[in-house]
C-alpha cells in the first residue's frame, strides 16, 4: 500500500503542518490558510489511499470541494500578502468564478467524468497567474534578503507546482483515454517530484516565518 | 502505434521541463529584481543616515563658530564698550564726548556682529539659499579669524536649490575639509574653486599647508575623516580625489552628479 514516495510525502505533510501550527502560534496569523490546505490535503490523500485500497469507486463531489477549497486558502494567503485592494477584489472575484465553473462541472453530467483534472487545471492557472504576481510584490526589507521570506519560498512552491501541472492536467483525460497504464505512469514520473518539491518550498517558508518572528510582524 | 505514443508521451514531457523552465526564468529574474532592490534600499538608508549625521554636524558646527564669536569677538566688544564708558571722565567734556561716541560705534558693531550670528543660527536656511551662498557665508566667517586669504572663485551657474538633502551633504564635506585645513594643514592660504558644466559640479580646494602622505593616512584610523568624506561623496554618487604630499600643501578634487 505504502511505497517510499507516499512516506516522505506524508512526512513533508506531516512536518509542513506542524510547522504552520508553530508558525501561527508565534503570531503569523495567515498561515491558518495554509494549515487548512495541509490538514485537508492530508484528510483526502487518506482517503483516497483507502478507497484505491478497497477498490471503490470515488466521488467526484468532495475532490471537487477540496480543489475549490484549496484555491480560496491560497487566495485568502495571497489577499494577506498583498496590499492592493485592487488585486484583492480580483481574487475574490475569481474564487467565485472558480465556485461558477466547479459547480457547472459537478452538475454538468456531460463534464462530469473528467471535472476533477479539469478544474485542477483551471485553478493552477488562475494560481500560476496570482502567484507569479505576488512574486514580485513581496514587501523587502534591506536587513532581510528574499532567501529569508515566507512568501518568497510560498511563491516559488506554488508557482513551480501549479505552473508545471496545469498544462498537464489539460490533456489529463484525454491520455488516459488513450494510454491509460503509461499515463499514470507519466502522471507519478511528473507529479511525484514536483509535489515533494512544493512541499519543501512550503517547510522552508514556514521556518523562515519562525525564524522572522522577532524581526517582522506580519 | 507504438512510436507515435512514445512521441506522445515525449512532448508531454518537453512541454513540462518548458514550463518548469519557464518558471525557473520567472523566479530568477524575480531573485534579480529583489536583490537590486534591496541595494537601493540599503543605499537609501545609508544616504539618509548621511545625511542625519551631516546635519547634526553642520549645527555642531555653527554653535562651536557661535560660541566662539560670542567669546572671541562680541565678548570681546562689549568689554571695550564697557571699558570705554567705565572710563568716562565728566569733568574733561570734550574727551567724555569722543568715548561716548566710541562706545556708541563699538555697540552698533556688537549688534551688527550679532545679526550675523542670528543668520548662522539658521544653517539649514543658509542651504536652502543654494550652495554657493553656503559657501561664501563659511568664507566670510573663516576670514574673520584673519588667519588665511581665501579665494574663492565660482565657474558657471549652478541650478537652483532642489535638493537640500544633497546640498546639505556637499556642504557638510566642505566644511569639513576647510576644518582640516585650519586644524591641521599649517596653512595661510586657501583657494576654493566651484565649477558647474554637464551637469557636473566640480570643487576644488587648495591650501598651501604642511600637506600629508594621502595613501599612509587612509591606511591609519587617522584617516578617518578622509575616509568619512569618501563614503559621503559616494553615498550622493560622487568621487573625491586627494592629492598631497609632505611639505606642498594639499588639492582636494570632488565631482558629483548635480543636481
Amino acid at each position: 500500500m505504502f511505497d517510499t514516495f507516499y512516506i516522505v510525502y506524508f512526512l513533508l505533510l506531516f512536518v509542513a503542518a506542524l510547522f504552520s501550527i508553530l508558525s501561527i502560534k508565534y503570531g503569523n496569523k495567515k498561515f491558518i490558510y495554509i494549515l487548512i490546505v495541509l490538514t485537508s490535503t492530508i484528510f483526502i490523500e487518506c482517503s483516497t489511499l483507502i478507497i484505491n485500497y478497497l477498490k471503490i469507486k470515488q466521488s467526484i463531489l468532495p475532490l471537487n470541494l477540496f480543489i475549490f477549497l484549496e484555491y480560496c486558502m491560497f487566495g485568502f494567503y495571497y489577499t494577506t500578502s498583498i496590499k492592493k485592494i485592487k488585486y484583492k477584489s480580483i481574487v475574490k472575484i475569481s474564487m467565485l468564478l472558480f465556485l461558477i465553473i466547479i459547480a457547472y462541472s459537478i452538475l454538468n453530467k456531460h463534464y462530469q467524468q473528467n471535472s476533477t483534472t479539469f478544474n485542477v487545471a483551471i485553478e493552477g492557472f488562475f494560481l500560476f497567474i496570482i502567484y507569479s504576481h505576488m512574486l514580485f510584490n513581496i514587501d523587502v526589507d534591506k536587513n532581510l534578503s528574499i532567501y529569508k521570506l515566507s512568501d518568497f519560498w510560498i511563491s516559488i512552491g506554488i508557482l513551480t507546482f501549479y505552473g508545471s501541472t496545469f498544462v498537464f492536467f489539460v490533456i489529463y483525460p484525454l491520455m488516459k483515454k488513450l494510454y491509460a497504464i503509461e499515463t499514470n505512469i507519466e502522471y507519478d514520473n511528473i507529479l511525484r517530484p514536483l509535489n515533494l518539491f512544493f512541499y519543501i518550498c512550503i517547510i522552508i517558508g514556514l521556518i523562515c516565518s519562525i525564524r522572522n518572528k522577532n524581526f517582522l510582524t506580519r | 502505434m507504438l512510436n507515435s505514443k512514445q512521441e506522445f508521451f515525449n512532448t508531454l514531457e518537453f512541454v513540462t521541463i518548458f514550463f518548469i523552465l519557464l518558471i525557473s526564468i520567472i523566479i530568477t529574474t524575480a531573485i534579480l529584481y529583489y536583490n537590486r532592490k534591496r541595494r537601493h534600499l540599503i543605499d537609501l538608508s545609508n544616504f539618509q543616515n548621511t545625511l542625519i549625521q551631516a546635519q547634526h554636524e553642520v549645527q555642531e558646527q555653527t554653535m562651536q563658530t557661535i560660541g566662539a564669536d560670542l567669546h572671541d569677538n562680541i565678548g570681546q566688544l562689549l568689554s571695550l564698550t564697557s571699558l570705554t564708558l567705565n572710563s568716562i571722565e565728566l569733568e574733561n567734556e570734550e574727551k567724555a564726548k569722543e568715548k561716548i561716541e566710541a562706545s556708541i560705534a563699538l555697540t552698533i558693531r556688537s549688534i551688527k556682529e550679532m545679526r550675523m550670528l542670528g543668520k548662522l543660527l539658521q544653517g539649514d536656511q543658509l542651504v536652502a539659499q543654494g550652495l554657493p551662498e553656503a559657501i561664501r557665508h563659511e568664507i566670510s566667517w573663516i576670514e574673520k579669524t584673519g588667519k588665511y586669504l581665501i579665494n574663492y572663485l565660482e565657474d558657471g551657474e549652478l541650478p537652483a536649490a532642489n535638493n537640500p538633502d544633497k546640498d546639505l551633504i556637499i556642504f557638510r564635506v566642505i566644511q569639513e575639509i576647510l576644518n582640516n585645513i585650519m586644524k591641521h594643514a599649517q596653512a595661510n592660504q586657501i583657494d576654493i574653486e566651484l565649477s558647474y558644466a554637464d551637469k557636473k559640479l566640480f570643487i576644488q580646494i587648495t591650501d598651501n599647508g604642511i600637506g600629508f602622505d594621502v595613501n599612509n593616512l587612509l591606511k591609519e584610523q587617522l584617516g578617518m575623516g578622509l575616509q568619512n568624506i569618501k563614503k559621503r561623496i559616494s553615498i550622493i554618487g560622487g568621487e573625491v580625489a586627494f592629492n598631497s604630499s609632505l611639505g606642498n600643501g594639499t588639492l582636494v578634487s570632488i565631482h558629483i552628479a548635480y543636481p
